[in-house]
């Protein structure tokens, strides 16, 4: 399958063949001297022959391994695999050539690994990180509850999977919605119970929307899209729309840039648009031509008298999205709708 | 005062006639080693150096190094002080990396320091007695301080810190100030401290705690280049010192030396140890049999080399690194930069006056480590209930042989550089003098031959003499995980290897 990255670029996901083989040993030497010393906690100038045909011979069972394609040029980009240590527990390790790096291709193979391990009766990953590996230690802190346990130069994650038919990016959603500071819509029930059978048009990518218009309940949802992001590890497009007809729209783009600012200075990976149209249309339009996993919509967007006459813009986002919705509810103090 | 070379312009103007270093009978006043410095700028500056570019700086503890360390920062220069034993492809690393203009080299460790400047294509000046004179007496004196701003970086000290490869950590003038201020105060030093030079003064702990210390203080510095713990107690007794900074393994040395109680060591009155922990026995022997407290302490090459100390007006714990001085603040955290419950493991961080400006031109790792505004240590440590720090463990793959620190990963990827050699992983064994000596398990390639003493040769030849590995074993297969990963701590040291003395 292939998906589209953060960056706009593409890779194609499938399991590792024995062909690949060459392609694997033209990968190690694209790795710099740093990122083969995370992979194998030692310098590692050559992969032996012996070696090869371990990493690239797999079983698909006891031994999984995912391999990230650049399908403009056929190259391996990237690797995932888990390898079976006790009867539900095994150790994941990837590896991201250097040019590839921080685009979420770690995040998106590794989340393909956790279904593939799942399908194959591993409830549980161990693995030892360098402690100094910041970076993979959050990627691998996204794929489901987490114990961390410091042990001199290394840490050994412990991260029980989550069951099938919650996708991963959803955990800190529960969390928020189990706290009550946000009201998931009726989509995102659906999709919390087992899982719709499958439909290779429904792939997505990890990015939400979210729209803003500067008002301070765009502000609520714009957090709370910050928070699910910084969760899940997922981009997040900032909407901002010129109404037609409209008067005094010049704050919009400001409105958008402003938002995006803050959702950077958080570490998140942000892109501003600003469009034209109805509110509604325009948002699930994104999510659409982004393959956005999930729309983050404020409840309170229009006056009390045009949502009776029009619908809220939640109401109309929830009907024809193509993903998730999730609505953000303010209080009359201005907070979130805790214990509501 | 910014330009910490001021210091010493201060010290030869308020008495130029006291004595300032020391060397056997050579003895330098105030005045003397001032002179020394001007010239040594003028030197310098003749060859071109001008404010904020690095000069390399390879200098045993003889009066050279303070006349071109003070020489060099006086004309606003950035000093890159290096190990005298250091290999030629390492000096050239330092050269290179930190974008020196020239180095400064004693003439025994000629070779070195002329085949990595040629590789780093930098000007080798060769310091050698008699000639070196005649060259420092043919520069033009410069008596003016070049005027710095306390964040203009003075020193950069390599390290690995807690990861990858080795790092420029670049010391403020600020930094230097505050670190010999504190230095003083710590051991109460004045004009009538005599302070035993031992401690190479290119490390950080050398640098700041006894050469920057002793100047600061208007002290004396007596030099002894080389330790040996007769000649140390011989010297002790001879200038009267009184304030000695060391390494565990030196006072080892000192309190089981035969002839240790026919000198007279009554002068001693402060010392000070850190590089790694301090064995208790030695910690009370010490204090029994010499009369002078040894304080412990703790700080990295990143803060100046200071941090906390036991303070000899508190409790001294032993094993324990003591409190956070000098304005500095410390917690200990969790991998979230969480301060951890009082009493739990957690990492060192912390930020004050010592902490580095930067990692020389390494902007990613410099943010990694100073993440929140906080200096991240790699040490874990423990907080008692009173607020001392105990280490426990550590996060950064470090060997500590007899105090000074062996990156296994720089030994390791100098291994690699043989032939015959597949896989190898450098770990510390114990060892009953130095703490931790460098061992390395290593698997030939098939069909390739090599012996222990021939590997042990190559890797004398590529990295310093305090660095290669002392023993050597062979195995088939590092122990590694499931996907592939080298398990460090299942790499058996067999017993022959640990059994044996440095």
């Amino acid at each position: 399958m292939t998906v589209e990255l953060r960056d706009g670029s593409r890779v194609e996901i499938r399991p590792v063949e024995p062909d690949d083989r060459a392609a694997l040993a033209a990968g190690f030497e694209r790795l710099s001297p740093e990122s083969r010393y995370r992979r194998f906690f030692g310098p590692m100038p050559h992969l032996s022959e012996r070696f090869l045909d371990y990493l690239t011979q797999v079983d698909h069972h006891d031994h999984e391994a995912l391999v990230a394609v650049d399908p403009e040029t056929g190259d391996g980009v990237g690797v995932a695999r888990y390898v079976r240590t006790k009867p539900d527990v095994a150790e994941p390790a990837v590896a991201v050539i250097d040019d590839w790096q921080g685009r979420g291709v770690a995040s998106i193979l590794l989340e393909r690994l956790v279904d593939r391990a799942r399908d194959e009766g591993v409830a549980r990953f161990e693995a030892p990180v360098l402690a100094s590996n910041r970076d993979a230690i959050a990627v691998l802190e996204q794929l489901g509850r987490t114990t961390v346990r410091p042990d001199g130069r290394e840490v050994q994650m412990t991260i029980d999977l989550p069951k099938p038919g919650v996708s991963l990016p959803w955990r800190s959603l529960l969390r928020e919605v189990a706290v009550g500071t946000v009201e998931p819509a009726r989509t995102l029930l659906e999709r919390i119970w087992p899982r719709r059978p499958g439909d290779p048009g429904d792939e997505r990518r990890n990015v939400i929307v979210v729209g803003t218009d500067g008002s301070d309940h765009a502000a609520l949802a714009v957090d709370t899209a910050a928070s699910l992001a910084a969760g899940s590890g997922a981009g997040v497009e900032v909407v901002g729309v010129h109404r037609f007809l409209a008067p005094d729209q010049t704050g919009i783009a400001e409105a958008v840039h402003d938002a995006a600012g803050t959702l950077r200075d958080r570490g998140l990976h942000v892109h501003e648009h600003v469009r034209r149209g109805d509110p509604a249309l325009v948002l699930t339009d994104l999510a659409d031509e982004q393959s956005a996993r999930l729309i983050v919509v404020g409840a309170g967007d229009r006056s009390k008298t045009a949502r009776r006459l029009l619908g809220s813009v939640a109401d109309f986002v929830a009907e024809r999205s193509p993903c998730d919705v999730l609505i953000v509810r303010a209080t009359e103090t201005g907070g979130p709708a805790a214990g509501k | 005062m910014t330009n910490f070379a001021e210091e010493l312009s201060a010290a030869a103007a308020e008495d130029p006639e006291r004595p300032a270093v020391k060397l056997d009978d050579i003895v330098l006043n105030y005045g003397a080693l001032d002179a020394g410095v001007a010239r040594a700028a003028g030197l310098l500056r003749s060859k071109g150096v001008e404010p904020g570019d690095r000069i390399g700086m390879q200098l045993p503890n003889v009066p050279y190094f303070p006349i071109v360390y003070f020489g060099a920062l006086r004309i606003g220069a950035v000093v890159v002080p290096m190990n005298p034993l250091l290999k030629d492809r390492e000096v050239a690393y330092h050269l290179s990396d930190s974008g020196a203009r020239l180095i400064v080299a004693w003439h025994g460790f000629e070779d070195a320091a002329r085949g990595g400047a040629e590789q780093a294509g930098v000007e080798a000046i060769i310091a050698k007695p008699g000639e070196f004179e005649q060259q420092l007496g043919a520069a033009e004196a410069v008596d003016d301080v070049v005027d710095r701003a306390d964040d203009d970086a003075a020193v950069i000290i390599y390290t690995s810190g807690t990861t990858g490869t080795p790092k420029g950590a670049t010391l403020m003038h600020s930094n230097l100030a505050s670190g010999a201020e504190t230095a003083r105060d710590l051991v109460d030093a004045g004009p009538e401290t005599v302070g035993m030079g031992t401690l190479p003064l290119f490390h950080v702990f050398g640098m700041n705690s006894v050469m920057n210390m002793a100047v600061r203080a208007r002290g004396l510095l007596t030099l002894l280049p080389r330790f040996e713990p007769g000649a140390c107690l011989e010297m002790i007794e001879r200038d009267r010192v009184t304030s000695f900074a060391g390494v565990p393994t030196m006072y080892t040395a000192l309190l089981h030396h035969p002839e240790r109680d026919k000198h007279d060591t009554s002068s001693l009155e402060l010392c000070v140890s850190g590089g790694s922990a301090m064995p208790v026995e030695v910690l009370r022997g010490f204090d029994e049999a010499f009369g002078a407290k040894i304080l412990e302490g703790y700080g990295l090459s990143e803060t100046t080399g200071m941090g906390s100390f036991n303070l000899p007006d508190r409790e001294r714990k032993p094993g324990s690194i003591g409190v956070p001085i000098g304005g500095m603040e410390f917690k200990a955290v969790d991998d979230e930069d969480n301060e951890v419950p009082q009493g739990e493991p957690g990492e060192i961080v912390m930020r004050g006056p010592f902490v580095m400006k930067g990692y020389w031109n390494r902007d990613d790792a410099t943010e990694e480590v100073m993440r929140g505004g906080w200096f991240h240590t790699g040490d874990i440590a423990t907080v008692d209930e009173e607020g001392y720090f105990f280490i426990v463990d550590r996060k950064k793959d470090l060997i500590i042989r007899g105090g000074y620190n062996v990156y296994p990963r720089e030994i390791e990827e100098a291994f690699y550089e043989h032939p015959a050699v597949r896989e190898v992983a450098v770990v510390g064994v114990p060892h009953e003098q130095m703490g931790e000596e460098v061992g390395a398990a290593v698997a030939l390639k098939e069909g390739e031959e090599a012996t222990a003493d021939e590997l042990r040769a190559f890797m004398k030849e590529r990295v310093a003499a305090y660095k290669y590995p002392r023993s050597i074993w062979f195995v088939d297969e590092l122990p590694k995980g499931p996907t592939g990963k080298i398990l460090k701590r299942e790499v058996e040291v067999p017993e022959k290897a640990s059994a044996k003395g440095g």
